[in-house]
Parts: structure tokens; sequence; C-alpha cells
């Protein structure tokens, strides 16, 4: 036969067509024989998407969006691949313990019993203050609740933080500072409504993609939506950006002032909201002091668009054209996430984006609004409104504050004055006292070993003798468990029952769908055993499962401004989530926060519409907060900066994400972003191995050239426990949140 | 071409069998003239590549740019998601044509039921909406212009 | 030049009539014609493409348009293989 390649092809391309047709009806095959579909939430990130779990033979078999919480049925890259990572190999299902420097399988008894007593010994011989809790903006609302009652409550002891300090500490203290109360103003409905997006500091669409999707769906239903994205690298997500402000690491504070002063001198300002609602205020010798809006104006008088110009690298003209649509825009919704919150500055910058909400009177209607984005699940939900941090009580009390203990003491039944005073140690800090001043320490369901900034100088307490570390933990691969003493087994996502709280006040319950493998028993369980045998009352702990714990925490919740009440278990298991406050059970929960009709916390009869009920003047305050640079700013020796981040394919540490074949297969490896110009004079050519080298360490890495980040500036993603990112990374922290800085440090590269 | 239209009754493994084989014979049948991208297989990626795009952008042009634009490209909806990853040891199957039940289900199970309440049960979402092409933009190239045109 | 196979869904009793449209395209030839679907494939400059699909959008009686199957070896002519 004489055909030749062009003949060929034009053959296959018909039969191709034709093997598309008339395919047999594939809608009605079945769903991989699922059983029943149980409904729970996404594992990963703090947008918190509902899923329906699909389960057969007590196996996940997929997952599907749930059409009825706020992701109406959408998910992610991550969130569809759920169902690889729970029945992963390498699971944990029985305890460990170490014996000669290797864990070797134990029973729960020995297991329990060892970690009670090194706890005993701990507080015996040193006192209450050297054993410590880490936690995890991944436990159960439950779980956090509880260990915090435990050791705080229990034990008297206040050292319990979690990852949360390294996520979210500088979202809280700028809420805290601003409205008077921790967590967002308004809820994921105003992205559907807001006609001008200012995204700073935050690369959605990887690290919230579902979030990302609305919006993106916004501005494509209505063509008068602007966005702006604020961020050194040209990210995913600054391909819907009507304006990206690829800004210089570190100068965040300069371009937010630099936006209100435009705001002011332009009178695109709203003088009804801000000289009625907000109160000004700076910081003198370390006390607040009264300011006035002249003060205010004097204040920003320095930060002229040249001058931002010059200190952010972004054109004047740019500013200016930000700040105006920003404030004419008829509703703005600013979005951040770690870009604001991991700097060493991240309350400040916090207070300087509310700054530019509360002069335009951007907030409390549809779509205006001021809105911070969680890393976690359930960081706001179980960490921050659980109080399960250091300084922290539950439902926005303070440990340093009398009044606030005295309450806690009457809600959990001790006599008056028996709290610890003082705040405990902060994550950087506990991990820095671990084998010294901190004996025994049980962290839950994180990888600090993994994910602490400079991590070297902290894996050498954890490798100190005289410390003693008990994980609970579900995979048998994360990093710090090379450093634990005892490992408990603990079930997984939907293997057991609990709620999480996403980014938006939204707590939703994920019902429990399968066994967990082996011995694995859920964390609460582990919890209650543990501190019965630390010596803890057990009526002060008598719960037998997470639900009893739910109902402690709802009624604890009814004596503050959190205040939900309302949502009982069956009212969970009913809906898919709902926002708090909810004081009852008919209440249909607040999208609205600090406004009159929306918000029960605002008297019916108030007689302003807004009302800042956590503030003692019942005003937001306006923060004169003045420019400050990075803790570490290149210099000669190391001339470039160095930003870390994620990846819409891996979660945080990847010990999840990496059990999907299909993630691990695609994304599997750390890399280093570098841009052009730097690369064609370093003569590094892309794939090239580069050397990365900061003060603290250094790392080999394949570069990934191109036109993301900005010239002097190179990304790496944290995610690869092969390449510990976070050794490179610099543990300078926010003096009044404790939050590091890992988005900035020096660094310099090199062809290796 | 009877037999053809019915291929349907053909299991979904001689049709893999058959494009198998026909790629094989397109790469080593007409050595002058095949594209670059078509020397890399499957499974032989160099690590630093894997990632689907990378390698399709320059093998499958069309393709690779259309999801690029596509709303699935936008929100970074990545090949495997739906497709599958080549070696097969994936969750999801390994397919040109993603199932509507256990892929397309899990973000779209409510527009399923809303298009099967309206039109009956149809054979793939893809006739009509086609997964690469539907684009985030107004007036971009391949948005459904038909739809608006025939109703 | 680039090949490509188009799937095109027709309205129901048009297919004749979409048919003779069809054979007016040029590069095009009809592969199979049945009751709902046309298979066509089109030999064009890779560029051109893109307006030929949407150009087979707006034939009358064609419902929607698949790409089934596309080679852009824009080097087959120059190889001489041909
Ligand atoms: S956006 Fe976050 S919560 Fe939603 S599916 Fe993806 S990872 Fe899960």
């Amino acid at each position: 036969m004489n055909i030749n390649r062009r003949q060929f092809i034009k053959y296959s391309a018909a039969a191709f067509a034709m093997l598309l047709l008339d395919k047999g009806p594939a809608l009605a095959a079945p769903d991989q024989g699922v059983e029943r579909w149980v409904k729970g939430v996404c594992r990963y990130c703090g947008t918190g998407c509902g899923v329906m779990v699909g389960v057969r033979d007590n196996k996940v078999v997929m997952v599907k969006g749930d059409p009825n919480n706020h992701n109406r049925g959408m998910l992610c890259l991550k969130g569809a691949l759920l169902p690889s990572v729970v029945h992963a190999p390498d699971r944990l299902t029985q305890p460990l313990i170490r014996k000669e420097g290797k864990l070797t399988p134990a029973s729960w008894d020995e297991a329990l019993d060892l970690t009670a007593a090194k706890f005993k010994e701990a507080m015996a011989q040193f006192g209450a203050q050297s054993v410590g809790f880490y936690g995890s903006g991944q436990n159960l609302t439950e779980e956090s609740y509880l260990a915090n009652k435990i050791f705080k409550g229990g034990l008297k002891c206040n050292n319990v933080d979690g990852n949360p300090r390294l996520c979210m500490a500088s979202a809280v203290g700028g809420y805290v500072t601003t409205f008077g109360k921790d967590e967002p103003f308004g809820s994921y409905e105003d992205l559907d409504a807001a006609t001008c997006f200012f995204i700073i500091g935050s690369n959605t669409s990887e690290c919230h993609p579902v979030l990302f999707r609305r919006i993106a769906a916004r501005k494509q239903n209505d063509k008068n939506v602007r966005v702006i994205v604020v961020d050194p690298r040209v990210t995913n997500t600054a391909r819907i950006a009507d304006m990206h402000l690829a800004i210089r690491p570190g100068t965040d504070l300069a371009l937010l002032n630099a936006m209100a002063h435009i705001i002011l001198n332009e009178e695109l300002d709203e003088p009804r909201f801000h000289s009625k609602y907000a109160a000004f205020k700076a910081v003198e010798d370390g006390k607040p002091v009264d300011k006035t809006f002249e003060d205010y104006r004097a204040f920003l008088a320095e930060y002229t668009p040249e001058k931002a110009a010059e200190i952010t690298g972004i054109p004047a003209a740019a500013i200016v054209k930000a700040a105006q649509l920003f404030a004419s825009s008829s509703a703005t919704m600013s979005l951040w996430c770690m870009g604001l919150n991991q700097r060493v500055r991240g309350v400040w910058a916090n207070n300087l984006v509310h700054n530019l909400h509360l002069l335009t009177g951007k907030l409390g209607r549809p779509g205006s609004t001021s809105f911070s984005l969680t890393g976690q699940p359930n960081a706001c939900g179980g960490v921050r409104d659980t109080g399960s941090l250091a300084h922290l009580l539950p439902a926005g009390r303070v440990v340093a504050n009398k009044d606030h203990r005295n309450q806690m003491e009457a809600l959990w039944g001790l006599p008056p004055d028996s709290l610890h005073p003082d705040p405990g140690l902060f994550a950087t800090a506990l991990f820095g006292a671990l084998g010294e001043k901190v004996k025994a320490l049980l962290v839950l369901c994180t990888n600090p070993a993994q994910s602490l900034p400079n991590v070297k100088k902290y894996t050498q307490n954890l490798r100190h003798p005289g410390k003693f570390m008990a994980v609970i933990e579900a995979f048998g691969d994360a990093e710090t468990l090379k450093y634990a003493d005892v490992v408990f087994p603990a079930a997984f996502w939907c293997e057991r029952e609990g709620v999480y709280g996403c980014s938006e006040r939204r707590y939703s319950l994920l019902e429990k769908a399968i066994d967990p493998p082996g011995q694995a028993r859920p964390s609460v369980n582990i919890l209650v055993d543990l501190a019965t045998r630390m010596g803890v009352d057990p009526k002060f702990v008598p719960f037998k499962n997470s639900a009893e714990v739910w109902d402690e925490w709802r009624t604890v919740s009814a004596s503050s401004a959190y205040n939900f009440k309302g949502m009982t278990r069956e009212r969970l298991r009913k809906t898919s989530g709902l926002l708090w406050p909810c004081p009852t059970e008919d209440h249909p929960g607040t999208k609205i926060r600090y406004v009159r009709g929306e918000d029960p916390n605002v008297p019916a009869d108030h007689p302003d519409k807004y009302f800042f009920y956590g503030n003692p003047n019942g005003r937001a305050t306006i923060w004169l907060r003045p420019h400050k640079p990075a803790a570490e700013e290149p210099d000669a020796e190391y001339p470039l900066v160095m930003t870390t981040g994620r990846v819409i394919d891996q979660w945080h540490t990847g010990t999840m994400t990496n059990k999907v074949p299909e993630i691990r297969a695609a994304f599997p490896n750390a890399y280093v972003e570098i841009n052009v110009e730097d690369a064609k004079r370093l003569n590094i050519n892309n794939g090239d191995s580069v050397l990365v080298e900061t003060r603290r360490g250094k790392l080999t890495l394949p570069a990934r050239v191109g036109e993301v980040c900005r010239p002097g500036l190179i990304f790496t993603p944290f995610f690869d426990a092969k390449k510990l990112v976070n050794e490179l990374t610099v543990d300078a922290i926010d003096d009044i949140s404790k939050q590091p800085e890992f988005k900035i440090c020096a660094a310099r590269i090199a062809r290796a | 071409m009877t037999v053809l239209r019915n291929k349907w009754i053909l299991i979904p493994a001689v049709v893999l069998v058959l494009l198998g084989s026909y790629f094989l014979f397109l790469n080593t049948a007409f050595t002058g003239t095949r594209c670059e991208g078509a020397r890399v297989k499957h499974g032989q990626v160099p690590e630093d590549q894997s990632d689907c795009y990378t390698c399709h952008k320059k093998t499958t042009p069309k393709a690779a740019q259309d999801w690029y634009e596509s709303k699935h490209g936008m929100i970074l909806v990545k090949c495997y998601v739906c497709h599958g990853q080549p070696d097969g040891k994936g969750a999801v199957p390994f397919t040109a044509t993603p199932s509507v039940a256990t892929v397309c289900q899990r973000c779209h199970a409510p527009a399923i039921d809303l298009m099967q309440s309206k039109f009956g049960v149809r054979d793939q979402c893809e006739t009509c909406h086609m997964f690469h092409t539907s684009s985030l933009h107004h007036g971009a190239y391949g948005k459904s212009e038909s739809k608006e045109k025939f109703e | 030049m680039a090949i490509a196979s188009f799937v095109l869904q027709m309205e129901p009793g048009r297919g004749a009539e979409a048919a003779a449209a069809l054979s007016r395209v040029p590069g095009l030839t009809l592969e199979f014609s049945g009751e709902q679907n046309l298979v066509a494939v089109v030999e064009r400059a890779s560029a051109e493409l893109p307006q030929v699909e949407s150009g087979l959008k707006e034939v009358p009686g064609v419902l929607c348009v698949i790409t089934a199957y596309l080679n852009i070896e824009d080097e087959l002519e120059a190889a001489g293989s041909c």
C-alpha cells in the first residue's frame, strides 16, 4: 500500500474522531460503587470547602464538593484528590516508643503510661511550666479546646501554643487591635458583591483556589470589577489582575500608608464614617495614646506617592491609581494572607489594611470588608476561637487579664485565681526552651521539625537528651517523628467526628465516615486518657467523645461575643456549616459583624448603625504605624531576598499531599524560582542546580528561571522534606504577635 | 464505517492498545518528521519537568494552550486531576476523556443534576461544554458560541 | 500545514443541509456522516485552524463542535515527505 505520512495522519484523525462518537451513557455510570455519602470538610486549607465523602466497604473511594456549603460543590485539585491520603500505606496503626534510638511498637497502655510518667516527673521536679503542648490549626475544635483546658485549667500550665502562631497570629493581632475582637468582619458572600478586590500578600489562586475561582467568576460576571494584586511575584493570581504591583518585599507598610495619604489627599475618604466610628491612636513609649484626624493627616504627610515609589519600587502613578480604585469603587474587599502576616511588622501591616477600610467606610456592607485568609482548615475555629495559644483563653480572653482568668475559672469550675497568671511560651520560644526550661512536650497533628523557621536551631532542642516529646500523628513519615520519644497513632480526618471552623467564621461538622486503621484512636480520647493518667481530675475532663466536648465549648462560648450556643450538634449535622455569632437554635448565623440588625451582639435599638463592642469606646481604631523594613534586608554579602510559600499541588509540609500518587508524580520536588535578569547575570539556566545560601544554611535546588519573581527576589516552596527550606529562613518575630518573618530573608545564589 | 460506528462495543482496552500502537507507529515510521516533544515518552521525563504541562506545551500545543486559557487552566485544575497519570498507578484513571461519574462529578455534581433534569441524560459533558476551550474571559476563542447562536 | 479532525453534532434532521454547506469549506473532507454526527478532517495552515473551528460552529444545522485530533506540523511540507 502506498501511503505517506500525511495521508496516514488524515486517516488517523478521522478514525480518532469516530472513536469519540456514540459513547455509552457515561452519566449513568455508577460512582465507583459509593454506598453512602457522608458530609465533611476538606482536610487542607483555610478555605474550608464542604465535601461529601463517598464510602464503600469502610473505605473512602471518592470525594465530591458539598453543594450546600459555601463552595457550592466546587473543590480544588487537592480536595478532589483527597481519598488517596486516607488509605496511604504509611499510616500509623499502633503506638510507638523510642527504644535504643528506634521507634518500636508498643501497647497503648505502655505508651500512655510512659508519657504520663514523664510529664508528671517533669512537673514534680521543675514545676507546671516545665511541660507544654504544641497544637495545630488542623486539629478539630474539640481537640484544641480540650488540650487547652487540660493544660491551662488542669495542669495550670500556659505553655499551650500551636502552628497558628506561625501563620495567623498577626491577623489576630490586627483584628483585635483595630476592631477589638478577633476574626473577620464579613464573610465569603462579600466575594460575590465586591466591585474591587485588593489582594495583598496572598497567592489566592494557589493557596485558596476555590475562593480564587469565586473571585474570577465575579470578575467574569461583571466587567466593572477590578482586581489589584500586590505581590513581589507575578503569581497565577495576577492572571486576573487589572493591576499587579510588584512590590519590593518588606515595604508593604509604606505602600499602605501612601495609599491612605492619597485617599485623604484626593478627598476620597468617608468622613461620615471615620469621624463617627473610628478613633485614631499611636503607640508612644510603649503605650497607646489618642490621636486626632489632623495628627493622622500630618503623620501621613511624608508618605507621598513619590517617596513610596522609592521605597516600594512601584511607580508612583500605579500607587495613586490603586488608591483611587480602592476608594472610589462601590464595594472594596481586601484579602491577605501570609504575605502580611509572616512579617516582623505583621500586626502593623494588618492594621494598615483595616485603616484603608475605616477611612473610606468600606466596611459592613455587602462586598465591603477587610478579610484575612487563613492557611489551615481549623486555625480560626479551632485555635483562635478556643484561645489555644500561649497568651489566650477561650473566646477572645487573654491570660494576662485577671477578669478573664476569673471568668474561665468560674466556667471551668475551678477555684478563683487558680489559673496561672502569666502567658506561656509561644511557638519558637517553646521549642527554643525544649530540653532546658521545658522538659516534656506533647505535639498534636503538626510537623514542627519541618515548619519552624530557622529550623536547624530548633532541631538542636528536639535532639536534646533532656527533653521528652510525645507526638499524636497519623502519618509515619512526618519529619517530626525523627525526634519523637512516643508516637500515638491518630484517627485521621473523616475517621472521627468533629468541627472545623474556616476563614469566614463558619463552623461545619466533619462526620465520621469510616473507622480508623489498626489501633489508631481519635485524639479526643487520647487526650482524655493522657490527662487522667497525668493526674487531672476525671471530672474535669468527663468526655467520652468529641460531641460532649463540643457541648461544653458551645456553652462556654455563650458568655462571650463569640456566642454560638445555637450551633447544636444536631443542627450542624443537618446544615453545611453556620457562621457565628449564632446565639440561639433558631438564629441563622451572622454574615456581617458589628452592624445593627446583622450582629446579635449589637442591640437592636442601638442608636448607631455600627458598634465596635470589642473596644471600650465603641469605635474601631485607625493606627498610626510608621514604615519599618524587614528584619534581614539584603546587603552586599547576601544581595537577594528569599521568600517561601506554597504551590497549589502540595500542602504545608507535604505529609498528606505526597500520599497522592498524582501529586507525587507531578510535583515531588522543591525548586528555586529566579528572575531571568538575575539568572543571566549569574549564568544560571533553567534546570541548573543552584546553591542557595543564607546566614543560616545552604541548600541545592533546581532552578526555575522566569519572570515570576521580581529581579532581586528568589522563591522556594517549603513542602519538600528532602530539602528543608526552613533551614534557611529567619526566625525574627513580630514583637506583638510573635509570628516569625518566614517571608523575607537575605540570600545569595550560585550555580552549584 | 459501520464497524467503526458501532465501536462502543469495543472495550476501552482495545482503544488504548490501538492508540498506543498508533503513536508507536507514528514515532517509528516517519522518523524524519516527528516533532521534538515526541521523543520524550511518558514515564521517562526528567524529574524537574514532570508537570504534564511542561512537555505538553511542546507536544500538544493546542490542547495545552486551550487548557491554559480555559477556566480550568485559570484556576489550576491541572491535567492529572482529570486525566490521571500515565503510569496508571494513580487514583484517577488515565484517559483522554474523563468519566463524568468519577471525575466531573467531584466538582460539578450540582450542575450535572441540573443539566440532567433539563435535558435528560446525555453522553458526555464535553459534547457541549468543551473542557479546554471554556474560557474565563468574554469573547475569548472557543467560548460556546454555537449555543448562543442557535437558541 | 496542520491536520485536524472535528466531530460536529447536528440538529436532528438537518444533517444533509449541513453536509452540503461543509463541502464548500476549502481543505475539508467529510469522512463520515451519521444521523446526529459528522466527522470532518481539515488540512489547513495551523494559524487558520481557530477560524475554521469557529466557522464550523456557524454552519447552519451544527449544534456544537469538538476538536478531536490535532496535528500541528508545519514542517510537513518543508520536509518533503508528503
Ligand atoms: S480550596 Fe482548600 S478547602 Fe477547598 S478543596 Fe481546595 S484545599 Fe480543600
